[in-house]
C-alpha cells in the first residue's frame, strides 16, 4: 500500500497532465497562458504507484491522440499564414489625387 | 483532417479550399476596389481639366461681353515726330496739332575745380521751393557726386574731366542734371546750408563765373486749332499727352511748324479677331468634351474586339455643358440668327466663324453687330459660369461627388489591409502557441513513459 500523500500527489499530477492533453487538442484554449508556459516535470513524487499504472497507460494513449491533432493544427495554421502573407500589402500608397479641389 | 475551427478565422472549410478562397476574397476585393478608385481618379482629372477650360472660356466671354469689349480703335498721325496710340474708350475722329516745344530736364555744369571749394554743405532747391540739404563726407569731388546722387533732390551729378590748371593738376567740372523732365523738374544748387539759403548768403553754384546752364527745364507743348480764335496750348511734363482725345494718347518727338493730323479709326481686324477667338475657344472646349466622350474600339491580347469608353462616356454633366454652350452660341439674338454675323453652328455640333460674313455685317452696322456678338458672349459667359462656378457649378459639383467616392474607396482598401493584418497577427499567435504545446506534450509523454518503464523494471 503506497503512502497516501504520495498517492494523492501522483493522482493530482496525472489529472493535470490529462487536462493538459485535453486542452492541447482544443484550439480555443491553445493560446491561453496555461498552455503556452513551458512545462517542467513535477519533482519529489517518488516512483509511480502500481495502482496508477493503468491510468498512466491510458493517459499516454490520450496524449498521442492530442499530439497528432496538434501536429495537424500546426500544419494548417502554417498554410493559412502563408496564404495571408501572399496577399500583397498596400505598401506603395500611391496618391489618388491630382491636385487640390480647384 | 477534413475540417478545422479557429476562432476569428473562417470556420468549417477544408484547408485547401480555405486557402484558395482566402486568396481570392482578400486579394480580389482589394484589387477590385483599387481598380474602381483608379477609374474614378481618371474621370476626376479629366473633369478638372474641363473645369479650368470652361472657367477660362467664361472669363474671355465676360470680357468680350463688356461694354466696349469689342471696341477696338487704332490711331495714326501723318508725321514721324508724332505717334498716337488708342486704347479702350476711344472713338472715331481726327485732330490737328502743332508741336511747339519738347519736354526737357534741366542740365548745367559747374566751373572747373580740383576739389569742392567754399561751404562743405550743399543745398538743392527744387522748383516748388523744397530744399534738400546735402553734407558730403569730404571735399573730394567723388564724395560730392556720391552724396548728391544719394540724396532725394532728384538731381544726377557726373564728374567730367576738363583739362589741367596752371599747376598741372587735373581739373573736373560737375555736370548736374534733373531726373525729371518738365518745368516742375527745375532746380538750383547752392554751396551752403539750408539756413544760409534762407538767409540769402549761399552761393548759387551754377551762376558762378565759369559755370554754365546747358538746358533749362521745360514742359512740352502742343497747340490745337492753331491760328484760330480758339487756339489752345496744352502742356505736359513729359513728351506724352495722355488722353489728348478720350482714350488716345499722343507722344511727340520733334517740333513741327505745320499742323500734324492725328486720326483715330475703328480697327475692324481686331474686332473680328476677338469674335473669332471667342468662337475658337468655345470650339476647343467642345472638342475637349467630345474627344473624351467617344468610345474607342481596339483588340485585347487575345485578339477579341474591345470597346472602351472615354472618361466622359455616358456622363450627363458634360453632355449638358455641351448643349448649354451650343445653345448660348447659336440661339437667335433679338430675332436674328447669329449666322447672319458669321457665327454659325455646324452639322458636327461645333461652332464656325466666317470672317468675311462678319466683316461685311460689321461694315454695314458696326453697333448692331457688336451688340449681337456681346449678347452671344454674355450668354456663353453665363453658361460657362453655371458649369464651372467654384461652389455651385455643375462640373464642380460632379467633381466633388466623384472625389467623395474616391475617398471612400481608398478607405475601403485601407480597411482590407487592416483586416488582413489582424488575421495575420492572430494566425501567427496560434502558430507559435501550437508549437509550444507540442513541445510540452512531447516532454510530458517522454517523462510519463520513463516513469511507467521504471515501474516495469522494478517489478521484473
Amino acid at each position: 500500500m503506497p503512502d497516501p500523500a504520495e498517492y494523492a500527489s501522483w493522482t493530482a499530477a496525472l489529472a493535470d497532465l490529462h487536462a493538459y492533453a485535453r486542452a492541447a487538442r482544443d484550439p480555443d484554449s491553445t493560446a491561453d497562458d496555461a498552455t503556452t508556459a513551458i512545462w517542467t516535470p513535477p519533482i519529489h513524487l517518488g516512483p509511480l504507484p502500481v495502482e496508477l499504472r493503468e491510468r498512466a497507460e491510458s493517459l499516454l494513449a490520450e496524449q498521442r491522440v492530442s499530439a497528432r491533432t496538434l501536429d495537424e493544427l500546426h500544419r494548417v495554421t502554417g498554410r493559412h499564414l502563408s496564404a495571408v502573407r501572399a496577399v500583397p500589402q498596400l505598401a506603395d500608397r500611391q496618391s489618388v489625387y491630382l491636385d487640390v479641389t480647384g | 483532417m477534413a475540417s478545422i475551427s479557429l476562432p476569428g478565422l473562417a470556420s468549417g472549410l477544408n484547408s485547401a479550399e480555405l486557402i484558395s478562397s482566402l486568396l481570392a476574397i482578400d486579394a480580389q476585393s482589394q484589387t477590385l476596389i483599387r481598380n474602381k478608385a483608379i477609374v474614378a481618379t481618371t474621370s476626376v482629372s479629366a473633369l478638372r481639366g474641363l473645369n479650368s477650360q470652361v472657367a477660362a472660356l467664361g472669363t474671355l466671354a465676360t470680357a468680350t461681353a463688356k461694354a466696349g469689349g469689342l471696341d477696338f480703335f487704332s490711331a495714326s498721325s501723318n508725321s514721324a515726330a508724332v505717334t498716337a496710340t488708342a486704347s479702350s474708350g476711344a472713338s472715331n475722329g481726327t485732330i490737328d496739332i502743332v508741336v511747339g516745344k519738347l519736354a526737357q530736364a534741366q542740365s548745367g555744369v559747374t566751373a572747373a575745380m580740383t576739389a569742392w571749394t567754399g561751404s562743405p554743405s550743399i543745398t538743392i532747391v527744387g522748383a516748388d521751393g523744397k530744399t534738400t540739404g546735402i553734407s558730403p563726407a569730404s571735399a573730394s569731388l567723388d564724395d560730392v557726386v556720391t552724396a548728391i546722387n544719394a540724396s532725394a533732390a532728384g538731381v544726377t551729378a557726373t564728374k567730367v574731366a576738363s583739362g589741367t590748371d596752371a599747376g598741372g593738376a587735373t581739373q573736373y567740372r560737375l555736370q548736374l542734371s534733373g531726373k525729371e523732365t518738365g518745368a516742375a523738374g527745375s532746380f538750383t544748387v547752392y554751396a551752403g546750408t539750408e539756413a544760409d539759403v534762407a538767409a540769402g548768403t549761399a552761393t548759387n553754384v551754377l551762376a558762378q563765373p565759369g559755370a554754365a546752364t546747358i538746358r533749362l527745364a521745360q514742359d512740352s507743348s502742343v497747340t490745337l486749332w492753331a491760328g484760330t480764335a480758339a487756339e489752345q496750348v496744352i502742356t505736359s511734363k513729359s513728351n506724352t499727352f495722355a488722353d489728348l482725345l478720350p482714350g488716345v494718347s499722343v507722344t511727340v518727338s520733334g517740333v513741327s511748324t505745320t499742323p500734324v493730323t492725328v486720326s483715330v479709326a475703328r480697327d475692324t481686324a481686331k474686332t473680328s479677331a476677338a469674335a473669332a477667338k471667342l468662337v475658337s475657344d468655345l470650339n476647343a472646349t467642345l472638342a475637349y468634351i467630345s474627344i473624351r466622350t467617344v468610345s474607342t474600339a481596339s483588340t485585347d491580347a487575345e485578339g477579341k474586339p474591345v470597346l472602351s469608353g472615354g472618361a466622359f462616356t455616358g456622363d450627363s454633366t458634360t453632355r449638358d455643358v455641351t448643349k448649354k454652350l451650343l445653345d448660348a452660341a447659336s440661339a437667335p439674338v433679338g430675332g436674328r440668327s447669329p449666322s447672319e454675323f458669321g457665327i454659325s453652328i455646324t452639322k458636327t455640333g461645333t461652332m464656325e466663324f466666317n470672317a468675311e460674313k462678319f466683316d461685311a455685317a460689321f461694315a454695314k452696322d458696326p453697333v448692331g453687330t457688336q451688340k449681337v456678338v456681346a449678347e452671344i458672349a454674355s450668354r456663353i459667359a453665363t453658361a460657362a459660369t453655371n458649369a464651372s462656378d467654384k461652389t455651385t457649378g455643375t462640373i464642380t459639383t460632379k467633381i466633388t461627388g466623384e472625389q467623395t467616392t474616391i475617398d471612400q474607396l481608398t478607405k475601403e482598401v485601407a480597411k482590407w489591409d487592416d483586416r488582413l493584418a489582424t488575421r495575420k497577427t492572430n494566425l501567427e499567435r496560434y502558430y507559435a502557441a501550437f508549437e509550444v504545446s507540442m513541445g510540452n506534450l512531447n516532454a510530458q509523454m517522454t517523462w510519463l513513459t520513463s516513469q511507467v518503464d521504471a515501474l516495469k523494471a522494478s517489478k521484473d
